[in-house]
């Protein structure tokens, strides 16, 4: 709590110095949510380069629009949800999703075992995420980004709470649709390694 | 596959704990795109005390300009008799009542050009002081 506290303080801080015209007080903030940034593009988009560069983009139109915070809500919050607007203009002008029809049906229906499979399946779930309408995957997205808080998340998308649940429902019970039935979970010796076993 | 597998798939996937390091050299790479855009001159402000009294001038003498040409117009109309310029609405018969100089109804050419190299001239001598 006092580390967010002083992180809020720091980010004022430095946004005041910058715009009394001191620009090299941008680089805190850059520093400060770069980690941030970067990882919530990469869950966009799921490619590392363009995820740093669509993060950059973020921090230059922050930079540009800096005066537009007024201070009454956290400074992450406006730079969280000024991001996650770039990122969700950026995917509808080049889509980094396959559409969910195109997603194919695992044909082998045995129960993923091995970790090797453990990432077969997360892609799998990753590009069957993708593939959903972008409300209901920007919803995800973030309610799970933002460690399962929904007004954080509620946020940065600029919707309601009751909106977001919603549509994290629906996009849930869509995927639920898509993947296979033989992701339930397994007893832990029903899914260890055939090399394990020797 | 049930809420609760799909759930920790889910949050396995997107939560924090699957974050990627920002490569080396990225901030510094921000700040310079940062730097060059604060080096970049702010726009030139639109000369709004040249340009406004400029304005009133043309539209006070393009309103004049307009109730001569109606005005003549219905003097020289065929029907002039059944239509007197008296049936006009008095602020159109007051305005083409204005004096204007002997030479104006015959220079529009002139005149015309006149405003274009004005127009040329304006901008040009601003965008030098900058």
């Amino acid at each position: 709590m006092s580390t967010t506290h002083n992180s809020a303080e720091q980010d004022k801080l430095d946004v005041d110095n910058v715009l009394a015209g001191d620009v090299a007080a941008f680089e805190g903030i850059v520093r400060r949510w770069q980690g941030p940034l970067i990882n919530l593009a990469y869950r966009f988009v799921g490619d590392r380069a363009r995820a740093e560069d669509m993060a950059q983009e973020a921090f230059l139109r922050a930079f540009r629009g800096l005066k537009a915070w007024r201070g009454d809500a956290a400074f992450s919050t406006w730079l969280f949800a000024l991001a996650t607007n770039l990122y969700r203009s950026e995917l509808r002008r080049i889509p980094a999703h396959t559409p969910l029809d195109e997603i194919p049906e695992p044909a082998d229906p045995r129960p993923f075992g091995c970790d090797v499979e453990g990432r077969s399946r997360d892609r799998v779930v990753r590009r069957a995420v993708d593939a959903l309408p972008a409300k209901y995957r920007d919803a995800l997205i973030l309610f799970y980004f933002q460690e399962m808080d929904v007004a954080a998340a509620a946020l940065s998308l600029g919707i309601p709470a009751g909106t977001l649940k919603a549509r994290l429902s629906r996009g849930r019970k869509l995927l639920e649709s898509k993947l296979p039935a033989t992701f339930e979970r397994r007893p832990r010796e029903e899914t260890a390694c055939p090399q394990e076993t020797r | 596959m049930t809420d609760d597998s799909l759930h920790d798939v889910l949050a396995k996937e997107f939560s924090a704990s699957e974050d990627i390091v920002p490569s080396a050299g990225f901030a510094t790479s921000v700040m310079d795109a940062v730097h060059r855009e604060a080096a970049i001159p702010p726009p030139i402000p639109f000369p709004w005390k040249w340009a406004l009294p400029g304005a009133v001038v043309c539209l006070a003498f393009m309103v004049v300009l307009i109730a001569k040409g109606i005005h003549a117009a219905f003097a020289a109309s065929a029907s002039a008799a059944a239509l007197p310029v008296g049936h006009l609405p008095a602020w159109i018969i007051g305005l083409a009542a204005v004096p204007t100089p002997i030479w104006l109804g015959a220079e529009w050419a002139l005149l015309a050009l006149g405003v274009s190299l004005l127009a040329a001239w304006i901008p040009m001598h601003f965008t030098a002081r900058e």
